[in-house]
Order: C-alpha cells, then sequence, then structure tokens
C-alpha cells in the first residue's frame, strides 16, 4: 500500500491544473461555457439530494410556513448548496482532472476558467444567504453561511487532503440543509432536527466509503486520502461496518423517540436491515470481483436507504394518516 | 481606448490576453486576431478560424462563443426577472391584507 499519508498533497495543485487545462480555448482568460456548463457547476444531483432533506426538514418543523416563504427557503438552501459545489469545483479542479469520475466536469474539462468558477460560486453564496436572511429569517441564513463556509473552508480547503476522517467531518455540510430547512420554518432547531442531522452525518462515511473502496485508484492517482488508499481496504471495510451499526439504531430512533409513526420504524427497519447486510457483505467479501460487486451494492443502496428514510417523514408530515401507518 | 487607460499599450510588456487567469488563456491568446491601442493585428481566433483585427477593437468571439454568451446574458435576465417577482410575492405574502390598507 503506498504511503500517502506522508505525501505532500497541496504542491502539484498549480501544475496539475495548468495540465488540466492544456489546450483550453480561453480568448481572453475567460472561458465562455454555455449555460449548461455554469448549471453543471452546481452540482445538480447532489442538490436534488439537498433540496430533498431540506424540504423534510420544513414539512416536520413545529408551526405553519406559508408556501412561497417555504419555497423561497427551499431555493435558497438550493442554490446555496449549488454554490458550495461551483467553489469545490473551483478548488478541487486540479484533482477533478485526474480522477475519472471528475475529469469531465466543466473546470478541469477546460469549459470554464477557474476564476469564472469562483465568482459564479461566489455571487450565488451570497445572494443565497442574503435572500434567505431578508425573505425568511436570520437563523437559517447564518445556519446556511456557516453549511457554505463548512463545506468549502473546512472540507473542501483543509480536510479533504489533510486527513482520511475528510468526510467523517465534512458529512457534517451534507447533514445541515434539513436543519436549515427546520429553522427557515420554525425559526428554531428541534430535537427532531439535529436527529436528522445526525442520520445524515452518520450515514455518510459507509457511502463515501463504499465508492472510495472502488475507485481507490482514482483518489490515491488524486493524491486525496481516502481512508481505503491510507489506511487500506480491510480498515475500511470494518469502519463502513461500525458506522452502519450506528447508524441503523439511530436512524429508527425517530420511530421510538415518539417523532415519526409506525410506517417510518417498519421502513426503517427493514430498509436498516438491508443497509447492515450489505455492509457485513461488504465486510466478509474482501478479494476481486464480489468485492467490488459488494461495494457498489452498498453504494447504491445507501442512497435509497437515505431516500426512503426522508420519504416516509416527509409523507407521514404531509398525508392526514401518514403517522397513523 | 479603456485599455490603454490601464497601461496595455503595445509597449506593454505583457498584453491583456497574456494576463488572462490560466496559462491556456494566454496560449490560446496569442494567436488571437486582435487590435490593440490602433494597432492591427490579424491572426486565428480561439477555435481555429482566421479572423481580421481590422474592422474590430479588441478581442474577436468566434460565433459559437457569441451564441454561449447571449445565452448566458438572457439566463441572467431571467434569473433577475425571477428575483423581482419572488420580492414582490414574498413582502405582499408577509404584509398579507395589511398591503392595500398603509397610508400611502
Amino acid at each position: 500500500m503506498t504511503d500517502l499519508a506522508s505525501r505532500d498533497y497541496d504542491m502539484p495543485r498549480q501544475e496539475a491544473l495548468n495540465a488540466a487545462l492544456h489546450g483550453a480555448r480561453a480568448v481572453d482568460g475567460l472561458h465562455h461555457g454555455s449555460v449548461a456548463d455554469y448549471l453543471a457547476l452546481l452540482k445538480p444531483r447532489v442538490m436534488s439530494l439537498v433540496i430533498f432533506t431540506a424540504l423534510v426538514g420544513i414539512v416536520r418543523a413545529p408551526g405553519a410556513v406559508h408556501p412561497v416563504i417555504a419555497f423561497t427557503a427551499l431555493l435558497c438552501i438550493a442554490i446555496g448548496a449549488g454554490a458550495s459545489g461551483a467553489l469545490n469545483m473551483w478548488w478541487d479542479a486540479d484533482i477533478d482532472a485526474v480522477m475519472s469520475r471528475t475529469r469531465r466536469r466543466p473546470v478541469p474539462a477546460g469549459r470554464i476558467a477557474p476564476g469564472e468558477a469562483l465568482a459564479f460560486g461566489m455571487t450565488l453564496s451570497i445572494g443565497a444567504v442574503l435572500v434567505l436572511g431578508l425573505l425568511v429569517n436570520e437563523l437559517s441564513a447564518a445556519l446556511l453561511a456557516f453549511t457554505i463556509f463548512f463545506y468549502v473552508v473546512i472540507y473542501t480547503m483543509w480536510l479533504k487532503r489533510w486527513t482520511p476522517q475528510n468526510i467523517v467531518i465534512g458529512g457534517a455540510a451534507g447533514a445541515f440543509p434539513p436543519m436549515v430547512g427546520w429553522a427557515a420554518a420554525s425559526g428554531g432547531i428541534g430535537l427532531e432536527s439535529v436527529l436528522l442531522f445526525l442520520i445524515i452525518f452518520f450515514w455518510t462515511p459507509p457511502h463515501f466509503w463504499a465508492l472510495a473502496l472502488y475507485k481507490s485508484g482514482d483518489y490515491e492517482r488524486a493524491g486525496v486520502p481516502m481512508l481505503p488508499v491510507v489506511a487500506g481496504p480491510s480498515e475500511t471495510r470494518r469502519q463502513i461496518l461500525l458506522y452502519t451499526l450506528v447508524l441503523v439504531p439511530l436512524a429508527m430512533s425517530p420511530f421510538f423517540l415518539g417523532m415519526a409513526g409506525l410506517g417510518y420504524g417498519i421502513v426503517s427497519g427493514i430498509a436498516g436491515a438491508g443497509m447492515l447486510l450489505l455492509a457485513a457483505r461488504v465486510y466478509r467479501r474482501r478479494e476481486g470481483s464480489p468485492a467490488e460487486k459488494a461495494a457498489r451494492q452498498l453504494f447504491g443502496f445507501s442512497i435509497i436507504y437515505l431516500f426512503l428514510l426522508f420519504a416516509v417523514l416527509l409523507v407521514e408530515a404531509v398525508v392526514p394518516f401518514g403517522s397513523g401507518l | 481606448m479603456a485599455r490603454k487607460s490601464k497601461g496595455y499599450g503595445p509597449r506593454s510588456k505583457t498584453r491583456p490576453a497574456e494576463r488572462g487567469a490560466t496559462p491556456a488563456g494566454a496560449a490560446a491568446a496569442g494567436g488571437a486576431g486582435r487590435k490593440m491601442a490602433g494597432r492591427t493585428i490579424a491572426g486565428r481566433s480561439a477555435t481555429g478560424r482566421e479572423v481580421s483585427g481590422s474592422a474590430i477593437d479588441g478581442v474577436v468571439l468566434t460565433r459559437e462563443q457569441q451564441r454561449r454568451q447571449r445565452q448566458r446574458s438572457i439566463a441572467i435576465a431571467l434569473v433577475l426577472a425571477a428575483l423581482c417577482v419572488l420580492f414582490y410575492v414574498v413582502t405582499v405574502v408577509k404584509l398579507g391584507p395589511a398591503v392595500l390598507v398603509r397610508p400611502l
């Protein structure tokens, strides 16, 4: 195993970026990307998950919120998440360029200049926070600003290239949206919103480490100290199983604490059993294609798992008989 | 000429395009047709098309770049319009019926 922990991850940034942009068509320092390229900077797939979890936070929050205000909050949270994505792509263009999964992104592909991505991300970040503060409330705006800061500065600029615990701590950024939604709707932070935060927080490591298990070559080339690269696949499998063992009961806790109905209890129990089964399979299968298949299955199912949990919470909140199921 | 006031003359050591954010930008700009400070330079556009700077001042955009620029401008206009509508609607929602009974 390569000892990446001792490598200097920051040194080749500019050289790699220059190489990534070699041949890019620039006339005046600008790359004239299309509207679609700018939309791609917002990481639409990540944004859709953020919108969904924030929506659950909004509808689960106590009290009534006007639909227009709820829509405005959701829009600002989505734009804030997209802006974080754009700033992430600006900073990570060098490592994106050497990873197969990310090399076609607008900045490493040379369709948008790094400076353009930075300006785009900063403008949207400031705009989203300001509009949320002006039109909804200050607490949600402060939380959104902190989320963007956490994702861009704490995770992207600091943790990602420094420690294999990057996605554990950085996962907090992805866990904040339901809390922001909750704060937007209620003006406060409740226990349930903290639980929603914790569910996503503990879901993130098994999800990303499953991906990192079969993409470790990419991360190693890019010099990103993901757990499989630094500590090895065996330790990663153990950590995946441990985090899943914490995640599953935690995900069931809203039912046991009386915050969610029987339907949520059943779904979280069955889906949780699926997560445990797949995590155990990842732990057992360590060689060849069965090992990769197990990691891919866990990665895919983890997305469905989180979606199911939040979908049931959403249904229970908006359908009158939902919580009685 | 705006650029002249910034010191980008023909005697300037670095040309405007070479001050671009990326080395790729500078490399590509080296072949771009342009006219600076009254001096005409014919050359090749970013996409390799031959262009003449005789009639156009500054950087010459290709048709594709112009089309993308127009699309971006339209998108920005739509976003601004949507923001205006959003602020209007939220103002009405926040004020409620009182929006009509406020003293003018």
